[in-house]
Formats: C-alpha cells, sequence, structure tokens
C-alpha cells in the first residue's frame, strides 16, 4: 500500500514537473526587462517558499515529540529538516543565478538575502545536532530549540523586502503583496501557482521516502 | 529501476524543452500594447540633460519617435554584458546616457507601446537570449542534478539499511 502510494506520488510529481517545464520554458511570457533570465521566478518563488513552510513543519513536529514522546513526530522532523535543507539550497543557487546577470553581483548584504542565508544555517545546525549527539540526549530538545529559532525566521524573510527596501524586488505573492504588481495579474502568477503545487507535491514524496527511511533506522537501530 | 528511466526521460524532455526556448518570441504583457524592434536613430534630452524622446528604425526602414515617462521601464545589456534594469522616474538622466550609448553601438532594441508613449525598451530579445541562457541553463541543470542525487541517495541508503536488517533478521 505504501509503495503504491510512492509510486502514484511521483509519477504525480514527474508528470507535474514536465508540465511545470513546459509552461516555464515555452506557455508563459518572456518579462520585458530582465528577459529569459526572469524564468528563474517559477522554481525560486516556489522553493523559498517551501523551504519556509519545512522549517515551520520542523518546529511543529519538533515541539509535538517533546510534549507527546510520540516517534511519530521525531521522523517527520528530521525527515522535513533534511529536504528543507535540499529546498534552501536550490533557493540561494537559484538566488545567486538569477542575481548575478540581474544585479551584477552574486550576493549582497541585504536583509532578505541575509535572512534567508541566515534560515539555511539553521538547518544546517539543526541537521548536525541531530547527528552528532546521542539519541536520547539533550540533543533532540536543543534541536527542537533551533527549529524554533528557524520557524521565527521566517516572517522575517517575508517582510525584509517592504521592512528594508533596497535591490531585492518587493514581496508579489501575499497579505503584504503590491496589488499594482504585473506578477499579480497575469499568466506569470498562473505559472507560479502550478509549480509551487508541483514543488509542494515533490516535497510530499520526499518527505514520505525520508520518513520511511528513518523508519526503517529506527527499527533497525531498535533490533541490534 | 524506476529512478533511473525517468532520469533519461527527464534529461530528454528537459533538452527539448530548454532548446525550443531559442524560438520563443517576447510577448507583450498586456492587450492593446504594440510592439516594435528596431536600432536607435535619435535621442532626445531636455535642458536638465534628462530623457525626453527618441526615435527607432525598425529593419524595414521605417522611423517611430515615442516619448518618455516617468513609468517607462528599460532592461538594457551594458556593453560588458550586464543587465540594467530601471525606470525613468528613478533614473531619468541615465537612461539617456545608456540609449546614447546603444545608438553609437547599434544595438536593437525592442519598445512596448501605447502608440505614443513608450512603456518599455528592452533589449531585443530575439537576438540576445544567449546573454542570460547560460546562467538559465546552470540553474535548471544544477536543481536536477540535485534532486536526483537525492533521491539516489536515499534509495541506496535503504537499500544498505534493508540489507542490514535482513542480517540481522537471520541471525
Amino acid at each position: 500500500m505504501v509503495n503504491i502510494t510512492k509510486n502514484k506520488l511521483l509519477i504525480c510529481s514527474a508528470i507535474f514537473m514536465f508540465i511545470n517545464l513546459y509552461l516555464i520554458f515555452i506557455w508563459v511570457p518572456t518579462e520585458a526587462n530582465q528577459g529569459a533570465i526572469q524564468r528563474i521566478l517559477y522554481i525560486h518563488v516556489p522553493v523559498s517558499q517551501i523551504s519556509m513552510l519545512a522549517i515551520i513543519l520542523v518546529a511543529v513536529s519538533s515541539v509535538l515529540f517533546l510534549w507527546k514522546r510520540n516517534e511519530f513526530w521525531d521522523k517527520i522532523a528530521i525527515a522535513s529538516a533534511e529536504i528543507g535543507l535540499l529546498y534552501g539550497t536550490i533557493m540561494l543557487l537559484s538566488g545567486i543565478l538569477w542575481a548575478k546577470p540581474v544585479w551584477g553581483v552574486w550576493w549582497t548584504g541585504e536583509a532578505k538575502l541575509t535572512t534567508a542565508l541566515i534560515l539555511y544555517l539553521i538547518y544546517v545546525s539543526y541537521i548536525m545536532f541531530r547527528n552528532y549527539f546521542p539519541v536520547g540526549s539533550q540533543g533532540q530538545r536543543i534541536a527542537a530549540i533551533i527549529a524554533i529559532i528557524g520557524a521565527l525566521d521566517t516572517p522575517l524573510i517575508y517582510f525584509a523586502a517592504n521592512l528594508w527596501s533596497e535591490a531585492h524586488p518587493p514581496i508579489v505573492l501575499g497579505p503584504a503583496s503590491e496589488n499594482d504588481s504585473s506578477f499579480s495579474s497575469s499568466d506569470m502568477r498562473l505559472v507560479w501557482l502550478f509549480s509551487t503545487i508541483t514543488f509542494m507535491i515533490f516535497f510530499v514524496y520526499l518527505l514520505r521516502i525520508r520518513y520511511k527511511l528513518q523508519d526503517n533506522i529506527s527499527k533497525y537501530l531498535m533490533n541490534t | 529501476m524506476i529512478h533511473k528511466k525517468l532520469l533519461i526521460i527527464s534529461i530528454g524532455i528537459f533538452s527539448i524543452l530548454f532548446f525550443s526556448l531559442g524560438i520563443t518570441q517576447i510577448n507583450a504583457q498586456e492587450s492593446g500594447e504594440k510592439m516594435v524592434s528596431g536600432i536607435i536613430t535619435m535621442v532626445l534630452l531636455d535642458e536638465m540633460k534628462e530623457l525626453k524622446e527618441f526615435q527607432i528604425t525598425d529593419f524595414d526602414g521605417n522611423n517611430y519617435k515615442f516619448i518618455v515617462t516617468d513609468s517607462t521601464e528599460f532592461g538594457l545589456d551594458e556593453s560588458s554584458g550586464d543587465r540594467w534594469v530601471s525606470t525613468q522616474k528613478n533614473t531619468p538622466k541615465e537612461s539617456g546616457i545608456k540609449l546614447i550609448s546603444h545608438q553609437q553601438r547599434y544595438a536593437p532594441v525592442t519598445v512596448i507601446h501605447d502608440g505614443e508613449n513608450a512603456k518599455s525598451i528592452v533589449e531585443r530579445e530575439e537576438g540576445k537570449l544567449e546573454n542570460n541562457l547560460s546562467y538559465l541553463f546552470s540553474f535548471f541543470l544544477i536543481t536536477w542534478i540535485i534532486f536526483f542525487i537525492y533521491i539516489f541517495y536515499i534509495g541506496k541508503k535503504q537499500k544498505v539499511i534493508e540489507s542490514a536488517a535482513n542480517l540481522v533478521n537471520k541471525r
């Protein structure tokens, strides 16, 4: 049953990914000012959003584990942190590769980028704590605190472009977005939405296989 | 096995989609807008040295004169290859300098306009896509490599754990 669901998710992810590539490369119009490079947005924004959601999932799961002492939540927290790190890596790489041709530099020290880098480092430190502290030690509690700090960083990342306006474009999505943005009224929004759904399905697939792996590791450790 | 097949199919479809980008055309963002491409043949500045008007000549020899407003957007490549993005309101003097530079270099531009006012002035994308494609290509390549490496890593680790668990069960 697990395999059928897992494969369904994989096939669904693959189909959505191919449609997504078609939409990004062919269907959506080329942005007038930035040219072809703007197409990075359709992956940069969804992976950034999911990376921020993943750390919230890590924090909630960690708190639930400490409260309920149910191993399920601990495994979800580890799986979500690792995939959040994966998405965070792509978020930073896509930002860097987008910044160079548009801003002329690979990186700037402005608020949006710095808070995103902090989130990435929080993911790294969470995974390091989980891997290097012995099972059942204080590591789980410290890791949970790190995850909560990471979750507190997410609203800072979201509002950073509006609070400390610099080179990064202002928010175009969500409650704090600018309503007159061309992004909110064009085909671009549709492609962004589809891309977000695609990467969310892929996130669920990755979460599932990583959870299964963690489950097997736990069973193996209990048997030995 | 399914991962290997997916990898080959993905690379194939990705390559087809990527190279088909070369034949896509720049599209106007809103209906009612017109678009014209050509060489800048005249740039008019006011007494403050701020850009006011310009003229382009398309590839059939037709001349088009446009007024620049505060909302006119620019997306032009520098001679170094870097992209310069701004609006007339933010950089009224620099935009004139950029257009004069394009005029001197005979660099083709695409203008989106409403018949009288220029809404945006960008590098002529049909011939200039290669400027940014290397970044775009690198990004998509890296993203897919990272995803596939991660899936292979998880798959391999899963097999190791399963075989170790089988050994323990046999004992």
